[in-house]
């Protein structure tokens, strides 16, 4: 019942019987009211008709005083069904009624003033009828009742058959276009057959369009698959390239966390760490200048014209493992949505062999291969720039020139390999001897230069005898004996000239010279010990 | 203007109404000397069967078909002798009402009214003798 008062044609039944169930009551009352006063109207036309066709005769009776006569009429009055009294009164005496006594004061009493037949302006009784009111409203009752019950069949059948033709020609077909349409299934060609005789109306137009819109759902949906395969085929080629990629690839967002990288990413920087650990992690976290690199790549967002930068970076030093650095390439992402505009692409290579590659070139380029020391070209620069710098910061700069005693004896003992095991262990002592940032060069043969800074201040008070102390202590230093294979133990020394900048000269191709002036003293002194540069004694010997 | 027109209409009538006069007449014997026109019609047209004074009275008609009786209705209740013959059928069907006495020739009227003291008739003015009373004439317009 649930299931069938769903139904569209029984709730359009439903909805014209209600409203035509509600008309046909209110139409009814009307009716009734106004066939009550309509016949009630009739009624007294009626009375008042039947009084005007007896009215002659009543008045002659009343003329002449004959009570048959008026008797006789009050009894064919009194037949009528419409009338259920008479009174017939005449002015001059007599009264007749049909039983009942007087009518005056009694409602629907219709009087007829009686005249003289032969004078029309004398008065001489009155004809009163009483309608029979309930006989009447009886009748009136009646027909109304049988109106009312007209009206309520025609509404019973009309909203049957409303709902029977509503059902055949509407829900009917809905429901055929509606169960076809529950088998609908997208991508599937399946047709609804428009409902005969409806192929003109809007039903046979509603199936057309479903079909046209199924028709054109499936196209659509067989291009969507189509690009979609196209887009998946695309993708797994891209991911590919991603995946199979020597080079690392990186996303990073605008905090520098990690957004996606590629295995290649993970065997530079991660190492054994998964990729997945370490999303959202920052990126300048791996490297070695971590503050310089934020800097820089906020520099790159926030400047327009940057969009590729390469850059060489170091990552940061892992306790017993080689220093690694990757060559990187940071590109902005250029994108329609605004708030990726700051995501920046990184590619990136491991170039730690070719780095090692290019500072051992440097090195091989700057150094004395034998003894490790700056060579002498390489060194000449760095005590120009050491003296340069000594000027403006008005330090102290010591050389000293160091030339090995009776070398040229070893070689010619020993041999060669003996020499050079003596160069090699003066470079060691050297680098023992001075500090990190002292420059010791292999000046040329058995010859050697160091170059050292001390603070102005500190030569007034104990700075001479700072420089005696180190060049007592490079003497001693490279005057022990140096034991070699073969229980052969040669005797080593140097003599050690110094020169002090600005106290002696002020460029460096002088101070050299009077470096070796001073070593020259030292050798002429006896060798095996140094000598700082004495103007006086110079002068002397140039003479 | 209508009075005017009712005058004009009543002018050209005239000569017809008056060409005789019509008088009442009772017997010279009849204590009755004069009557109204209303008791006149009462006492023609069966309303009293007496006259005004209580004496009985008998009232004389003239036969149909004489100008002097279609002459006296006309003049007497505006009626035609049909609708006075319609009259007196529906009063007959009671039986209490009965119309006049109708005499074939005035002449014979005249002679009934003459024998009989209560009688009543209506004669020409042509006819008027000096044994019979008039007791109304219809004005003369």
């Amino acid at each position: 019942m649930k299931r069938f008062s769903r139904k569209l044609y029984f709730k359009v039944a439903l909805a014209i019987a209600f409203g035509s169930a509600i008309i046909a009551t209110l139409s009814s009352l009307v009716f009734y009211f106004n066939e009550i006063s309509r016949i009630q109207e009739r009624a007294r036309a009626d009375i008042n008709q039947l009084s005007v066709m007896v009215e002659k005769t009543a008045s002659i009776a009343v003329y002449v005083q004959d009570i048959e006569l008026a008797k006789e009429i009050i009894k064919g009055l009194t037949i009528n069904d419409l009338v259920s009294h008479v009174e017939l009164v005449s002015s001059s005496g007599f009264t007749l009624d049909s039983g009942s006594g007087s009518l005056l004061g009694l409602g629907q009493v219709e009087k007829i003033k009686l005249y003289h037949p032969f004078n029309e302006n004398e008065l001489i009784g009155e004809l009163r009828l009483l309608a029979d009111e309930e006989f009447i409203n009886n009748n009136a009752r009646n027909s109304a009742v049988n109106q009312a019950q007209m009206l309520a069949l025609l509404t019973v059948t009309i909203a049957l058959l409303v709902s029977l033709i509503v059902h055949q020609t509407l829900t009917s077909p809905l429901n055929q276009i509606t169960k076809q349409f529950e088998k609908v299934e997208p991508g599937t060609d399946i047709e609804i057959l428009v409902p005969r005789f409806h192929q003109g109306d809007e039903i046979g137009s509603l199936a057309k369009g479903i079909n046209k819109l199924i028709c054109s759902l499936n196209r659509s949906i067989e291009s969507e698959r189509d690009i979609r395969e196209k887009t998946e085929v695309l993708e797994r080629k891209f991911r590919l390239i991603f995946e199979q990629a020597s080079a690392g690839i990186c996303l990073i967002d605008r905090d520098n966390l990690l957004v996606t990288a590629n295995p290649a990413f993970q065997s530079i920087l991660l190492k054994k760490d998964s990729i997945s650990d370490a999303m959202g992690l920052s990126l300048t976290d791996w490297f070695h200048n971590k503050e310089e690199l934020e800097v820089f790549l906020s520099k790159i967002r926030d400047n327009s014209k940057l969009d590729t930068v390469a850059l060489d970076l170091k990552l940061k030093a892992i306790p017993d493992q080689p220093d690694c650095w990757v060559h990187c390439l940071f590109s902005k992402v250029i994108d329609n949505d605004k708030e990726s505009a700051l995501i920046i692409e990184v590619l990136m290579y491991d170039v730690t062999e070719r780095t090692e590659r290019e500072v051992n070139t440097r090195f091989e380029a700057d150094h004395d291969l034998l003894t490790h020391l700056k060579n002498r070209r390489a060194g000449e620069r760095v005590l120009g720039s050491l003296i340069e710098r000594a000027k403006k910061n008005n330090e102290i700069v010591v050389i000293m020139n160091i030339d090995l005693d009776k070398f040229k004896i070893v070689n010619d003992v020993y041999g060669h390999e003996a020499g050079d095991s003596v160069l090699t262990e003066v470079g060691r002592r050297l680098m023992a001897v001075f500090r990190n940032d002292d420059i010791c060069i292999r000046w040329g043969g058995d010859e050697f230069v160091v170059g050292c800074y001390f603070d102005t201040n500190r030569l007034a008070d104990r700075g001479k005898a700072a420089i005696e102390a180190l060049g007592e202590k490079l003497v001693v230093a490279l005057s022990q004996h140096l034991s070699l294979s073969g229980d052969v133990v040669i005797e080593m020394g140097a003599s050690v000239g110094i020169s002090i900048f600005p106290q002696h000269a002020n460029d460096l191709d002088t101070m050299l010279n009077v470096a070796d002036l001073a070593m020259y003293q030292s050798k002429q002194a006896g060798r095996n010990q140094f000598c700082i540069f004495q103007p006086e004694l110079s002068v002397n010997d140039k003479h | 203007m209508k009075t005017f027109t009712l005058l004009l209409i009543l002018m050209c009538i005239q000569p017809v109404l008056v060409a005789e006069e019509l008088f009442v007449v009772v017997s010279t014997e009849s204590k009755i000397e004069s009557l109204s026109k209303s008791e006149v019609i009462d006492l023609f047209m069966g309303r009293y069967v007496t006259f005004p004074n209580g004496v009985e009275a008998k009232v004389f008609d003239l036969a149909s078909k004489s100008e002097v009786k279609v002459l006296f209705y006309k003049q007497l209740v505006n009626r035609s002798e049909a609708q006075i013959n319609a009259y007196w059928a529906r009063l007959l069907f009671s039986g209490r009402n009965s119309p006049p006495e109708e005499t074939n020739t005035p002449e014979a009227l005249i002679a009934k009214i003459r024998g009989t003291v209560q009688g009543i008739g209506y004669i020409s003015s042509e006819d008027l003798t000096d044994d019979l009373k008039v007791v109304y004439r219809f004005e003369t317009f």
